[in-house]
């Protein structure tokens, strides 16, 4: 499965940006091993936008994690240009899975505290920030203290802190999360808006298929835990999307494999189909 | 009317006009004189309601009971009293504002390294921290008379006493403070290229503010009663002497005037730190659920 798309890529680009090879991670407590990610294996080209969509607890955090070098693996590794990374690597911008605001600051000096340690001029910095702050519709809320935004501003104000040095690698833990669905959409056309331009290779953790497929090149389908690829899809429809590509029959063909996928592995189940008394004794099976 | 407005927002965003207003933006006014006079009479008020309260059940207390201008003076004898004694009350209340102070600024010294060590060294935690708990639960006030034999009637025995009663309190919430980062914070500040010391600094620190402030405020009164209880044991000066000569002698008003007196340092020394916490840490989360209440 996914075999022959990836060989595609890889003779297109012969040297992937990412590579990630046979990755494990395994966390340990005190009498348990929770197997998070299994041998997983895949590449990424630079400027690619990859999408991972998989069940809850399927190990996208995890593989995050990994990718950031903010944790190591059990066993594998990640290679980003030949390099294997040992430690944290810096060129990169993250949109953790919470917001992750730093209370003590106003907005604007959540997004430009990115280049504080990085030593980006501060002026240019600021400027793009109050650039990123007007796209996302927050202009107002700039010298403010994150406790007056809500979930939906927190979460543009970390995805515009995650970008304001534009990093060539972006990764993003369901970063539309806690927003509801129109600002969703905005927030999709606004991401490729964003990004335009940029080159920005780019990683997008989700669990809606229909985003995941709107923005990437590539969508990898994760299976239940202990997180593995089930399948691997590539969106060649052309850009710029537009929301009105849902409706198009190539867009739903996309969505309704990667559906079928998580149905054939039991993450999806059409509750309509199972009796009442059997509903409560599989619920807990995965 | 409707195209001007239309033109001053694609001028605003450098959104084509058609776009209209961002439907994400929220409408934000700004309030004038937000802080009415009224208010201001409102608050006051409930902060003299319990004391004309009090007032009240006390006057009624010694009317009911018939009660002996020895055992209880009239309120309003009490108030003379701290009129007409205010030089003496002013030279001993000051000098146990200054063991109150030194012994909670000490306090303040020692408490921070100490959580420091405590947050960043387990073994440190290990063998600190019963050490800590055991020193709390000593009672100050049966060290209080060997302070005093060992060093004297003068302000170290009361310093020390006040600055053992507050440690407590401001160390263990410092080390709460310190820990009260959010973990993936500091996944945060290593994606961002800060080093571990600036991780502290920048992250873990300014998080640690509202609990460090909410220790400060247990540890300042504390510091007060401190230095009290070692003046009732051994003085020669400061308000917990005066209570105990004002004793001997049945003038119980003056034991009242100082028991006022006492309870004015506690608060205005609680009332500068809390200035304090609203100069340095305006994101609290008590400032936070007072907006909520307004
Ligand atoms: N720090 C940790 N310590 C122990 N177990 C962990 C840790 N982080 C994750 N896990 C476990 O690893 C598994 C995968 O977690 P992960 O957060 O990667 O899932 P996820 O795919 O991101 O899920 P979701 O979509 O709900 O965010 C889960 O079973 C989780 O309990
Ligand atoms: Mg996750």
């Amino acid at each position: 499965m996914g075999q022959s798309t990836s060989e595609a890529l890889e003779a297109k680009a012969p040297e992937p940006f990412i590579r990630v090879t046979d990755l494990s991670k395994s966390y340990r407590a005190k009498s348990t091993i929770t197997h998070a990610l299994d041998k997983t294996s895949f590449t990424f080209r630079r400027g690619e936008f990859l999408s991972v969509v998989g069940p809850s607890g399927c190990g996208k955090s995890t593989l995050l994690m990994l990718i950031s070098g903010l944790t190591q693996p059990t066993t594998g590794a990640v290679e980003i240009e030949g390099e294997r990374v040992k430690s944290p690597i810096s060129d990169v911008g993250i949109v953790f899975q919470e917001d992750l605001l730093a209370e003590w600051k106003h907005t604007i000096d959540n997004i430009t505290m990115q280049g504080a340690f990085r030593k980006i001029p501060k002026d240019r910095l600021r400027r793009r920030a109050v650039e990123l702050l007007d796209m996302v519709g927050l202009s107002e809320f700039a010298d403010v203290y994150p406790h007056e935004l809500s979930g939906g501003m927190r979460q543009r104000a970390s995805i515009c802190r995650a970008i304001v040095h534009e990093p060539p690698l972006l990764l993003m833990d369901e970063p539309f999360g806690a927003l509801d669905a129109m600002t969703r959409d905005q927030m999709a056309l606004d991401i490729q808006t964003l990004l335009e331009g940029l080159g920005t290779t780019v990683l997008f953790i989700t669990h809606s298929i229909s985003e995941a497929v709107l923005l990437s090149d590539r969508v990898l389908v994760f299976g239940p835990p202990p997180g593995r690829i089930v399948d691997e899809l590539v969106v060649d429809l052309p850009r710029p999307r537009h929301l009105s590509v849902r409706e198009t029959p190539e867009f739903a063909a996309i969505t309704g494999r990667i559906r079928s996928r998580l149905e054939d592995m039991g993450v999806i189940r059409d509750r309509a189909e199972t009796r009442p008394g059997a509903l409560y004794s599989t619920a807990g099976g995965q | 009317m409707a195209e001007t407005l239309a033109q001053g927002a694609a001028s605003r965003d450098g959104f084509p006009p058609d776009a209209g207003e961002d439907p994400r933006r929220p409408r934000v006014e700004t309030i004038k004189g937000k802080r009415s006079f009224r208010r201001l009479l409102r608050e006051l008020g409930l902060y003299l309601l319990p004391v004309i309260a009090l007032f009240v059940v006390w006057k009624l207390a010694i009317l009911i009971f018939d009660i002996q201008r020895f055992l209880l003076p009239q309120p309003e004898d009490v108030l003379a009293t701290l009129w007409e004694s205010r030089q003496l009350l002013m030279e001993e209340s000051w000098v146990t504002f200054q063991e109150s102070l030194w012994g909670f600024l000490l306090a303040v010294g020692v408490a921070i390294p100490v959580a420091i060590l405590l947050t960043f060294s387990a073994l440190a935690a290990r063998t600190i921290y019963p050490v800590l708990v055991i020193s709390q639960v000593v009672p100050k006030v049966a060290i209080a008379p060997l302070l005093v034999v060992w060093m004297g009637f003068g302000m170290t025995p009361k310093i020390l006493l006040a600055f053992l009663v507050a440690f407590f309190p401001i160390v263990v919430n410092t080390a709460t403070g310190l820990n009260d980062l959010e973990p993936k914070m500091i996944y945060l500040a290593r994606s961002m290229g800060a080093s571990t010391w600036q991780t502290f600094t920048r992250f873990r620190l300014p998080s640690s503010l509202p609990v460090f402030f909410a220790g400060l405020k247990v540890g300042v009164t504390f510091a007060v009663i401190g230095a009290l209880v070692g003046e009732f044991v051994g003085a020669g000066k400061g308000l917990g002497h005066l209570t105990v000569i004002a004793m001997g002698s049945l003038n119980t008003e003056l034991v009242f005037a100082s028991i006022v007196v006492m309870a004015a340092i506690g608060v205005a020394m609680y009332v500068a730190i809390e200035l304090l916490e609203r100069l340095l840490v305006p994101w609290s989360r008590s400032r936070r659920l007072e907006q909520m209440g307004a």
